[in-house]
């Protein structure tokens, strides 16, 4: 799957990632990879871009780790905000893929109106 | 910290790479140094993890390291994501913080050179100069749109070179009114020491809207 066909989900999965508990930036790159099965084919880098505008909406919070490794790096948690997030973007994906698969596999349950 | 610092430790034909990486990425960066020192070791530590998970797996340092960089992501995109990720948030600090300034300068030169008492006062000022209320009335409106256009929710609708360009309108027109309070502030000499702070506060104010104009002009220009 491309970037493009990610896009306005990225960042409910990266809450997702980070539900598990706190990760620095490349923890995250590969828990994604690997939840998704290598299926999401995006550049790793712009994990960094989303994850500081979900810091910048007050749903992640990140510090740089200690102690300091020969490469620095910051570690990622969700807040209270974050976690409220998530759990309403789940639900609202829930809604959204049981209806398409429903619409794709035939089994409307709906009658459209005459 | 440069970015040979950021690669000690990964055998020398992976940092050659890297560094070269990073500092085209450090270059695209529309970002003060503090936010790009930041964006640099994050990514030379995940490129410096890809490295040694390649070279573990047997691939040799210089295309375990072509692989991560190309991976990574071209620096032109990553700087156009940086900056649409981080416009809204700095839109929203200009436009509060010109909001909340704006009334405190403004009583400091109501203080120093305003004539009468009560609204008499405030009206002497507004009116030394013809359009100045109406610079006031557009920074006003433009600071507020660009705080309300900045949050997540209306983020989505108007978009974020909505807030971005907001904000810029409005940290120009501070700029441009603060010039002009200057201005009839350096007419009239006898203002002591109430004037000399007024003077001070605009002076201050002027830097840090001129300052917050040129960052999101570069954001703006870097965001697609």
């Amino acid at each position: 799957m491309r970037a493009e066909a990610l896009k306005g989900h990225l960042d409910g999965l990266l809450l997702a990632i980070l539900e598990a508990g706190p990760a620095h930036g490349y923890a995250v790159i590969e828990s994604l990879r690997a939840a998704s099965g290598g299926t999401f084919d995006l550049p790793t880098g712009t994990v960094y871009p989303a994850l500081r505008r979900l810091e910048g909406d007050g749903l992640v919070a990140s510090e740089w780790e200690e102690p300091a490794r020969e490469r620095r790096r910051r570690v990622y948690r969700l807040t209270a905000k974050g976690v409220k997030t998530l759990a309403a973007q789940r639900e609202s994906w829930h809604e959204f893929a049981g209806a398409v698969s429903a619409v794709m596999a035939g089994e409307r349950t709906w009658a459209p109106a005459t | 910290m440069g970015t040979r610092d950021l690669t000690r430790g990964l055998p020398r034909d992976a940092a050659e790479q890297v560094c070269a990486y990073l500092s085209t990425l450090d270059d695209a960066l529309p970002l003060p140094r503090a936010e790009r020192a930041r964006i640099l070791a994050e990514a030379a530590d995940a490129l410096g993890c890809e490295i040694e998970a390649g070279i573990a797996a047997g691939k040799t340092a210089r295309a375990t390291a072509h692989e991560a960089v190309k991976a990574f992501g071209a620096p032109d995109m990553l700087a156009a994501q940086f900056a649409e990720a981080m416009a809204p948030g700095m839109a929203r600090r200009t436009g509060a913080a010109l909001m909340v300034t704006g009334p405190l300068v403004g009583l400091a030169w109501v203080t120093a050179v305003g004539e009468g008492h009560g609204w008499a006062r405030i009206s002497s000022v507004l009116t030394m100069v013809p359009y100045l209320p109406l610079v006031l009335a557009a920074t006003v409106v433009c600071a507020m749109v660009a705080v309300m256009a900045g949050r997540p929710p209306a983020r989505s609708v108007w978009g974020i070179r909505w807030a971005a360009g907001a904000a810029w309108v409005a940290a120009i027109g501070c700029v441009a009114a603060d010039a002009i309070l200057l201005t009839i502030g350096m007419q009239q000499i006898h203002l002591g020491v109430a004037g000399a702070g007024a003077a001070a506060l605009s002076l201050l104010r002027l830097a840090g809207a001129a300052t917050a104009g040129y960052r999101l002009s570069r954001l703006r220009a870097a965001a697609r």
